[in-house]
């Protein structure tokens, strides 16, 4: 365990020089001054809102994504090319923990850029509504999850292929998880009538996670009432997934020559 | 005495894109434990490729590695070998003391003894005064001392060296081989590759020549060079005439002359054995055999069976 948390440090510390935390402030700013910036053109209808937190919360999901899919897809190749995994993996270290070392340090990163937009988002919505708005943390927590999920899925990826490619299927995985069933039934069903694409987006949804679980955002913005036991079961969802993306991680990259 | 390394008809092949090519052909090696082992060989000739294998970052096709008797890759000889691979860019951002510390909680120093370990280590490959400056700041022979400070703090039977002087100054690399002296009079058994065969000359007890993934050549010094029975024998032709290929292969110099080694009495019939030739030969030098020549000479013979 203490080798597993000393090389997270490592990573962690490591993910941290690539200064994607800026990007992270300059959205927290961003968000910051967005609830002021949509009651400016509000126009007297009071929806600012429900428009903040759904723009807010969508804003985030994406950048979520994207940090994860950045940082998970070129941990490991870095560290290849760099050779500075050598003297890690010649210690007696199993390369299953190097590949848990590298996901925790990405999660941790992740989690700190969620808390800190979060936290933007919901202090300026408190200050216009004069109301502590902590809601967001629910559908914020599943949208952490799931950029959890996709790292997970990157770094499995970037153990054998370039950061190029992991990342790109990275995206993939993404954009065909979160097509929601309604897309597929009346968009490619009814409307375009295309056999071969509703087939092909059915295959992949099979085999791909189905990150259209971790929308909660609607349901909150518009104040939908569900079920208190589907939050845990998302998160148990999301922790499969993260369990099989990196026992396939391990097992990929435990036979590579380095 | 016990072997720290033993290599026993280990194969390796790489699968490229343009076929498979053979990186190790059944390595046979024994290196005694408490020697400075050095393991030569021009690049590409499957030096990293067997110290990888011997560490366990890539797997051997067939054949064994033990270190003092432990299969290599195992967490057992993991735990007795310091590993410092060629050209490492470490953490830069990190300082010497935090990323050693680092290093020795992965070789398994308890967090008691870290810090005491941490600072053995520095002093030992001088960079003690340093211990809070940033590796970016390190210069190019500090970083490779460095390197040697992350290979000993778990305080290893054994240390693996890849090209260690690579890319270095002479002052640098003379200052890096005098560490290494001071490391095996501790009790270390030291195995490093280099394709510097004057800098192996040097310091080692014992040597193997590889090329091309084959062993060519192992064993103390003194015997690999053949002691005072072998000399080498330089001739310097006039210019379009070069050495019949028998009795002995001759192997071409930079400047144009061939040199091949002999057994001091057989170097006059030799010359004798020239012929027509001889009116050809405009200097002939003889000095004892040295790794350079021995090199040249195994690498031409396994050229010429090729």
């Amino acid at each position: 365990m203490s080798q597993i948390y000393d090389m997270t440090k490592l990573y962690f510390l490591g993910s941290m020089r690539r200064q994607v935390h800026l990007a992270t402030l300059f959205l927290g700013v961003l968000l910051f001054m967005l609830p002021a910036y949509i009651n400016a053109f509000s126009l007297g209808i009071n929806a600012f809102e429900r428009v903040s937190k759904d723009f807010g919360l969508t804003m985030i999901n994406y950048f979520g994504v994207g940090m994860a899919i950045l940082l998970a897809s070129s941990a490991i190749p870095k560290d290849i090319e760099n050779r500075s995994l050598y003297p890690i993996l010649a210690r007696p270290v199993n390369r299953s923990g190097y590949i848990l070392a590298h996901f925790l340090a990405v999660a941790l990163l992740l989690a700190m850029s969620f808390t800190f937009l979060g936290l933007s988002l919901s202090v300026a919505i408190s200050a216009m509504t004069r109301d502590l708005e902590l809601a967001i943390f629910l559908p914020l927590f599943c949208s952490y999850i799931l950029s959890c999920v996709i790292a997970a899925f990157c770094i499995a990826v970037s153990t054998v292929a370039s950061p190029a490619l992991a990342g790109t299927a990275g995206a993939f995985v993404f954009l065909v998880g979160s097509l929601p069933g309604a897309f597929i039934r009346f968009f490619l069903v009814e409307d375009r009538d295309s056999t071969f694409a509703v087939a092909l987006a059915t295959g992949f949804k099979s085999i791909l996670p189905n990150l259209s679980v971790f929308a909660l955002k609607d349901p909150i913005v518009h104040e939908i009432a569900f079920n208190p036991l589907y939050v845990p079961a998302v998160i148990a969802y999301g922790l499969q997934w993260i369990a099989i993306f990196l026992l396939f991680a391990t097992i990929l990259f435990g036979r590579r020559d380095l | 005495m016990m072997n720290a390394i033993s290599f026993q008809s280990v194969k390796k092949t790489y699968k490229t894109k343009q076929g498979e090519i053979p990186a190790l052909d059944d390595l046979n090696l024994e290196v005694p434990e408490g020697s400075i082992y050095g393991f030569a060989g021009p690049n590409g000739a499957g030096k990293s490729t067997a110290l990888k294998i011997l560490v366990g970052l890539i797997m051997s096709d067939a054949g064994k590695v033990e270190i003092f008797g432990h299969p290599g890759g195992s967490k057992e000889a993991k735990r007795l070998i310091g590993f410092l691979p060629e050209v490492t860019l470490y953490h830069e951002f990190m300082g010497a003391d935090e990323l050693l510390r680092i290093h020795a909680s992965l070789a398994g120093v308890s967090s008691k003894e870290r810090a005491e370990k941490c600072e053995e280590a520095l002093l030992k490959v001088g960079l003690a005064d340093r211990r809070k400056s940033r590796l970016k700041e390190f210069s190019k022979g500090m970083k490779q001392r460095f390197g040697i400070a992350q290979a000993i703090v778990g305080e290893p039977k054994l240390l693996v060296l890849d090209e260690l002087t690579s890319g270095l100054d002479p002052k640098a690399q003379a200052s890096l081989l005098e560490l290494l002296q001071q490391l095996r009079s501790q009790g270390l058994t030291i195995f490093f590759s280099s394709h510097h065969l004057r800098e192996i000359e040097k310091i080692c007890d014992s040597v193997a020549i590889i090329h091309k993934g084959v062993l060519r050549a192992a064993g103390k010094l003194e015997t690999v060079l053949g002691g005072e029975d072998k000399v080498s024998m330089s001739l310097v032709f006039k210019e379009g005439c070069t050495p019949p290929s028998e009795p002995v292969v001759w192997s071409k110099e930079p400047g144009g002359s061939y040199t091949a080694s002999v057994a001091p009495s057989e170097a006059i019939p030799l010359l004798k054995n020239l012929g027509d030739i001889t009116q050809s030969v405009n200097r002939v030098e003889s000095r004892k055999q040295n790794l350079e020549d021995l090199f040249a000479q195994l690498t031409t013979d396994l050229e010429a069976t090729a």
